[in-house]
């Protein structure tokens, strides 16, 4: 089963603003770790991720920064700005209301656990 | 890396020196994945330093995926489409950009856009060629063209005219009907009985050309001139040309004469037959003289008859130009008028009386006027300075811009002289008059208003001062400056034809006290005495509204408007010096010989604080009269 695109246009986001709380990151990394980390339900692709960045960036959520990696490779390094850290906690605090919001409804309990997000997010 | 300033600016210069092409190129990618970075670079439409970014990104990102495991392949898949992720990608970049950067970028792309609209306009503007298709000159023809040949005055004139050389003025073919003091220069007029010999010599002229004369009073009671106008010499037919152009006799007729309407403007239309109508007026003039001398009332007459006539033949087609002759003719006409009424040497019927009256009423000053002379002038002209778009629209020329800015002319105007500089800049300026300048439409409409106006205004009595010109409609001069260009004159026109008209009708109330006392055996004591019997409305005094005033004597009538100061002096006239100049009349010396009395024709509507009365009647009054009248 797919993630609905709309429904994975306001949690992605918060996803990656989520797991860059916890430092810089490339963006192979962040791909990585979102899909790790969400059981694969946060699993996107390139073409999802860097304009999803780009957005982050120009609204200034999230910089960027290349840097020499410890493979002598330069990348580009994505952090989160206090802005972001801001945006975060206040999502965060939408994302708790929700997901209570959905338990009292009894949303929740036929969750399916590999949900897989859409490529076409 | 983190960008400066000027890269952020200008990051296309600051990173020209590494194109994203050669970072992918040097990359150790395999070629499918390069040619997916490749396509969502170069459909992320982004500036280079921006595809580079782009690109570095996405190679360094396949390249970590492959580092930590996962094939190429896997990763592609991965990807999704590279089509769809440029379109994202470009719209994330686009955003990522700094305010400066889009500001310099609209300003750049503003810029580009502005001089690309410029450099349409300007090969749009200079594109604009005007395509005459109406022939106005015709559709003012159109009255002379219908008209049969046997009922064409020009026809009679024409032969006698060609061969007389009839050329307009002193020093021309009748230069002996003027007077000229020897001792005063500019002391000219048309020769009197009482000038001796200059007098004598102007008989004898007028003796030998008895058949020009017969023909000026044959043609001159024909209603209709029938005169075609051309627009230029060449048009005429020879025998046309050689009558109203004597000159061109030995001018060299061009090979090929562009005689359309398509190469010719209207605004080259001469009116020489008005012109030569003038001549024709003082010749008979001076031979209504030499008939009262010779008590032939009938020739006078029929001299008179002829003057009023060529009046009326002036006017037409109706154009002002002609309408202000007509009138100096009438107004010329009513002196000669005076001249034979008041003769005593001519014992005049009432019969006779009554064919003056008539003949100087007979073609009112308010029958000479109307503007469509005027407005199929501007309707050629704006066809001449107009492109036209078959829909009755257009767009002013460069040709007809330079008209408008005075770098061009019309024919007989001086054009500005300009600087090299101020041409230049009136040549890349001029494209932004499609922006101003009214179109044809527009203009063409607002002319129609316009025109109408005028007409109504121009025909609104004179005391009511409701004239409303050019400046007074709330037309944007700016925009319909063109029309202003070409605006006829209307208010002097309109002064000139109220003074002739209450001139004619006070001559004719005048002739009427006349036939009264021929009737009766005394003069009228009122002009109410005429009423009915012998006028059929009393004269108006065009400044004040009012009738013209009659007041009699055992000499004669007097008939007289208040004048600029609208205060009733008796009928003294306003004083002139001898260099024509108005006086004011208080403690005037009439006795003086530099003093004399304002002629009825020279009356100005505009001399507002002179003292004296505007008088009709007597016609040249003399200072004995003036005195007398001031002895009572």
């Amino acid at each position: 089963m797919k993630l609905e695109r709309e429904m994975m246009r306001g949690a992605g986001p918060t996803a990656v603003m989520h797991l860059l709380n916890s430092g810089e990151m490339y963006g192979y990394e962040i791909v990585e770790r979102l899909a790790k980390q969400s059981n694969g339900i946060f699993q996107m692709g390139q073409s999802t991720l860097y304009p999803m960045l780009y957005n982050l960036e120009a609204k200034g959520l999230v910089a960027s920064t290349n840097k020499v990696g410890p493979n002598g490779r330069e990348r580009r390094y994505y952090r989160l700005t206090s802005a972001g850290k801001k945006r975060l906690d206040k999502d965060r605090k939408q994302w708790a209301a929700l997901v209570q919001g959905m338990s009292a409804l009894g949303m929740t309990r036929d969750a399916v656990p590999g949900l897989a997000m859409s490529e076409s997010f | 890396m983190t960008s400066t300033t000027f890269q952020r600016l200008f990051p296309t210069f600051a990173n020209a020196s590494a194109s994203w092409r050669d970072v992918l190129q040097h990359s150790a990618l395999p070629g499918n994945v390069k040619t997916v970075i490749q396509t969502v670079a170069v459909h992320s439409r982004l500036s280079g330093a921006e595809k580079r970014d782009v690109v570095t990104e996405l190679i360094a990102h396949f390249e970590d995926g492959y580092e930590q495991g996962t094939d190429y392949e896997t990763l592609l898949s991965e990807f999704g489409d590279p089509l769809a992720a440029a379109k994202l990608i470009r719209r994330g970049k686009i955003r990522n950009r700094s305010m400066s950067s889009k500001i310099l970028r609209g300003g750049v792309v503003a810029g580009i856009v502005l001089v690309l609209g410029y450099v349409f306009l300007y090969w749009y503007f200079h594109r604009g060629q005007a395509r005459p298709s109406v022939d106005y000159l015709a559709q003012l023809n159109e009255t002379a063209a219908s008209t049969p040949e046997s009922e064409r005055a020009w026809l009679v004139y024409r032969d006698v005219m060609a061969r007389e050389k009839y050329i307009e003025g002193p020093g021309g073919r009748f230069d002996e009907i003027y007077y000229r003091n020897e001792g005063a220069p500019d002391d000219m007029r048309l020769v009197l009985p009482t000038d001796g010999p200059q007098w004598e010599s102007a008989v004898e002229k007028l003796q030998a050309s008895q058949e020009l004369l017969e023909t000026m009073r044959k043609g001159g009671v024909m209603p209709q001139m029938g005169l075609e106008l051309q627009y230029d010499m060449f048009g005429y037919s020879d025998a046309d040309r050689l009558a109203l152009f004597p000159r061109s006799e030995d001018a060299p007729k061009p090979d090929s004469p562009q005689t359309g309407f398509e190469t010719n403007p209207m605004f080259g239309v001469l009116l020489p037959h008005a012109q030569s109508f003038r001549n024709s007026v003082r010749i008979l003039t001076v031979d209504t003289r030499w008939a009262i001398e010779q008590r032939d009332a009938e020739r006078a007459i029929r001299n008179i008859e002829a003057m009023c006539g060529m009046a009326n033949q002036a006017s037409q087609p109706k154009f002002m130009v002609g309408s202000l002759i007509g009138f100096a003719l009438i107004g010329m006409a009513c002196d000669s008028v005076g001249e034979v009424v008041q003769s005593t040497d001519l014992d005049l019927t009432p019969e006779q009386l009554q064919r003056i009256q008539h003949a100087i009423t007979q073609f009112k000053a308010t029958d000479l006027v109307s503007l469509k002379g005027e407005k199929l002038f501007f309707l050629d002209f704006v066809q001449r300075t107009y492109t036209d778009d078959g829909n009755g629209n257009g767009r002013i020329t460069p040709a007809g811009m330079q008209l408008m800015l005075g770098s061009e002319q019309l024919p007989g105007a001086e054009s500005l002289q300009k600087s090299f500089a101020e041409k230049t800049i009136e040549n890349l300026a001029s494209p932004l008059s499609l922006i101003v300048v009214a179109s044809r439409k527009e203009l063409v409409e607002t002319a129609e208003r316009v025109y109408d106006e005028l007409e109504e205004s121009m025909f609104t009595p004179y005391h009511e001062d409701e004239f409303v010109g050019f400046e007074e409609m709330g037309i944007d001069q700016r925009k319909f400056a063109i029309l202003g260009l070409v605006f006829p004159a209307v208010q002097q026109v309109r002064v000139a034809m109220y003074r002739t008209l209450a001139n004619q009708e006070g001559t004719a109330l005048a002739i009427a006290a006349h036939r009264y006392r021929v009737d009766q055996g005394r003069w009228p004591s009122s002009a109410n005495d005429l009423l009915g019997t012998y006028i059929d409305e009393l004269p108006i005094d065009p400044l004040s509204g009012d009738p013209l005033k009659l007041t009699s004597s055992e000499q004669g009538v007097r008939i007289y408007a208040d004048g600029n100061d609208k205060d009733d002096d008796g009928g003294i006239p306003m004083a002139v010096n001898l260099d024509s100049t108005p006086h004011k009349n208080q403690n005037l010396d009439w006795s003086d010989p530099n003093v004399r009395p304002l002629p009825a024709g020279e009356f100005n509507f505009a001399a507002h604080d002179l003292d004296g009365d505007w008088v009709i009647w007597p016609r040249a009054i003399t200072n004995e009269q003036v005195l007398d009248l001031l002895s009572k």
